[in-house]
């Protein structure tokens, strides 16, 4: 067996382990590692296997081809700039294993080919208002963000990270276009999330397929974008509450399936509250912890294509470990990748009932 | 007829009451530049958010109290932004506008309050400082305008009260009615009448259009259709 040494370092990267980490642990010199990673030598096949269970994947992990590899650039990540470029890497990696992930199920299954505009001309109201239109959604509260952009031939698939900063980035990789979600926020961040890279999709495409750095004020445009999209502007001033208290907010964000700030943040972008309401609103909310804690939370969204496809899979008699085999990952690995969703599940396709029953998923994950 | 001063009539003055909302916005301008309806409804909704925070563990008048506490404090802090001043007259909290005009304190008012026909009064007793303002209030109206207008340069100071009720309608919805007003007769503790009532537009607290069962919209489909041979 050829140990492929882009692997190494991937497996590694991954992790978010340092050279110096991995090396302690498997009691090498740091030079070692870099040796590994360089291809100027292979490790012993003990050192390999104690290596892939240190780092958690299969030994045969580390024989496969080069993979597909994300560049920073051409990832949009929000709030870039308050991440390390460890947690990056380790967030694009898992990113270039769903595209494995991906193309062995789209060898088997026919998924919604991408049919994205290009609005990059639109400000990002006139944007989100254009796209609605173009896609027959009215001004109706959006009832599942993923399955909407699943029906729109992007692909979704989580990240099941523990850290702040990490909220969600989206890619094109051979023309179709990836979203990625973080399942540790909550289920309004994330919507909000899928809103967001929606709007780099739809407007930034060129600066993503060129590789060009996503500006602070793209990410605040892909920010205006969500905001608009998930909460129509008519919709919201026909709604607006004669008191706008938290309360009042707090009966209403769950219509649009947004957090309480990001409903008090578009009632003010509209100029539907005073400045000195929005302010006591800000405070409010910070005072009463629902800007880490959401009240009355909504349930988690899924993937419709991963659960109708481990469906399909489960009814011919595939478990998730025999595919996690196939492609050398572990099964966490793709838990992690696949909302937790499970090749047992008896929940049907559309948003089904037996999903409303059933914990939130992926909470108990641990970092891998 | 510049400066006629006027006798003093027995009968009381009919109370001159503005309630259009053009009306409303006009008379609040001619009396400062800084005041308007939104500031000062805003500031009672201080005041009625204030109120949510009682649970059932607050004392029974909690409410009342948390929304007067939080309505004076938003008025007072809104207003001196605008280079009005506070005054505590013997721990009676006012605002007094620059020009010394005049002074608003905030009282909760009976039922009647914000309704065009009734009699609103405080719904508290008050005291002596009430009593004197409005005793000042009188003289002052004594006077035409135009000479009052000569008059305040030397120091007169009228005191308005800008009255609220808080009403539980049958839904669980309470109506809040708010009347800024220049009280011109005072006995046994209570306002017993006005000579002018600027009634402000009630508010609600029920939501404009009820709220839907949370996300309406139809399903989205995805196809995912299995290839065969693989």
């Amino acid at each position: 067996m050829t140990v492929n040494p882009s692997r190494i370092e991937f497996a590694r990267t991954r992790r978010r382990w340092t050279k110096t980490r991995l090396a302690t642990e498997l009691g090498v010199q740091s030079r070692a590692i870099q040796g590994y990673e360089a291809g100027e030598y292979e490790p012993e096949p003990e050192r390999l296997e104690k290596l892939a269970v240190l780092l958690g994947f299969p030994v045969e992990f580390f024989s496969g081809p080069d993979l597909a590899r994300i560049s920073e650039h051409s990832a949009s990540f929000r709030s870039m700039s308050k991440m390390s470029a460890a947690l990056r890497d380790s967030a694009l990696n898992a990113g270039s294993l769903a595209f494995v992930l991906n193309s062995w199920i789209e060898n088997r299954f026919k998924l919604p080919t991408a049919e994205l505009p290009d609005l990059s001309d639109l400000s990002p109201e006139d944007a989100a208002a254009t796209l609605r239109r173009m896609w027959g959604l009215g001004q109706a509260p959006i009832s599942n963000m993923i399955h909407l952009l699943e029906s729109k031939g992007i692909r979704v698939y989580s990240l099941a990270i523990e850290a702040r900063e990490v909220d969600a980035f989206s890619v094109w990789h051979e023309g179709t276009p990836f979203v990625f979600l973080n399942t540790f926020k909550s289920a309004e961040h994330s919507r909000f999330d899928a809103g967001h890279e929606l709007g780099h999709l739809v407007r930034d495409r060129h600066s993503m397929l060129h590789g060009k750095a996503h500006s602070p004020e793209m990410e605040r445009e892909a920010n205006a974008f969500a905001s608009a999209f998930l909460m129509p502007r008519d919709d919201v001033v026909a709604r607006r509450p004669s008191l706008v208290t938290v309360p009042q907010l707090i009966d209403l964000k769950g219509y649009w399936g947004v957090s309480l700030a990001a409903l008090a943040y578009r009632m003010n972008s509209l100029e539907l509250v005073t400045e000195w309401t929005y302010r006591t609103l800000c405070i409010d909310i910070a005072k009463k912890g629902y800007r880490t804690k959401e009240p009355q939370p909504i349930r988690h969204e899924t993937s419709q294509v991963l659960s109708k496809v481990f469906d399909a899979l489960r009814q011919e008699g595939v478990r998730k470990a025999d595919i996690a085999t196939e492609l050398s990952l572990t099964v966490d690995e793709l838990n992690a990748l696949t909302f937790m969703l499970t090749l047992s599940s008896v929940s049907s396709g559309i948003d089904g009932e037996a999903a409303a029953d059933s914990p939130r998923r992926g909470t108990k994950l641990r970092l891998v | 007829m510049e400066s006629t001063l006027l006798i003093p009539s027995p009968a009381p003055q009919p109370t001159r009451i503005i309630v259009e909302p053009e009306d409303v916005v006009a008379r609040l301008l001619s009396l400062n530049a800084v005041l308007n309806e939104d500031m000062l409804l805003e500031a009672n909704q201080r005041g009625f958010e204030a109120r949510l925070d009682v649970t059932r563990a607050h004392a029974p008048t909690a409410a009342g109290t948390y929304h007067w506490h939080a309505f004076v404090a938003a008025l007072r802090l809104s207003l001196v932004e605008q280079g009005w001043m506070m005054r505590d007259e013997r721990n009676c909290p006012l605002v007094i506008s620059p020009d010394r005009a005049m002074a608003i304190v905030v009282m909760t008012g009976n039922s009647d309050t914000g309704k065009t026909f009734g009699n609103p009064t405080n719904q508290a007793d008050k005291g002596a400082v009430l009593d004197e303002a409005v005793q000042r209030n009188v003289q002052y109206q004594l006077f035409e305008a135009s000479a009052l207008a000569k008059l305040r340069k030397g120091g007169g100071t009228q005191l308005w009260v800008l009255l609220y009720h808080v009403e539980s309608g049958s839904n669980g919805a309470k109506e809040i009615r708010t009347e800024l007003s220049l009280p011109s007769e005072f006995q046994r503790k209570r306002i017993a009448n006005w000579s002018e009532r600027i009634i402000l537009r009630p508010m609600s607290t029920e939501p404009s259009t009820p709220v839907v069962a949370p996300i309406p919209t139809v399903p989205f489909d995805v196809p995912v259709e299995r290839k065969t041979g693989t």
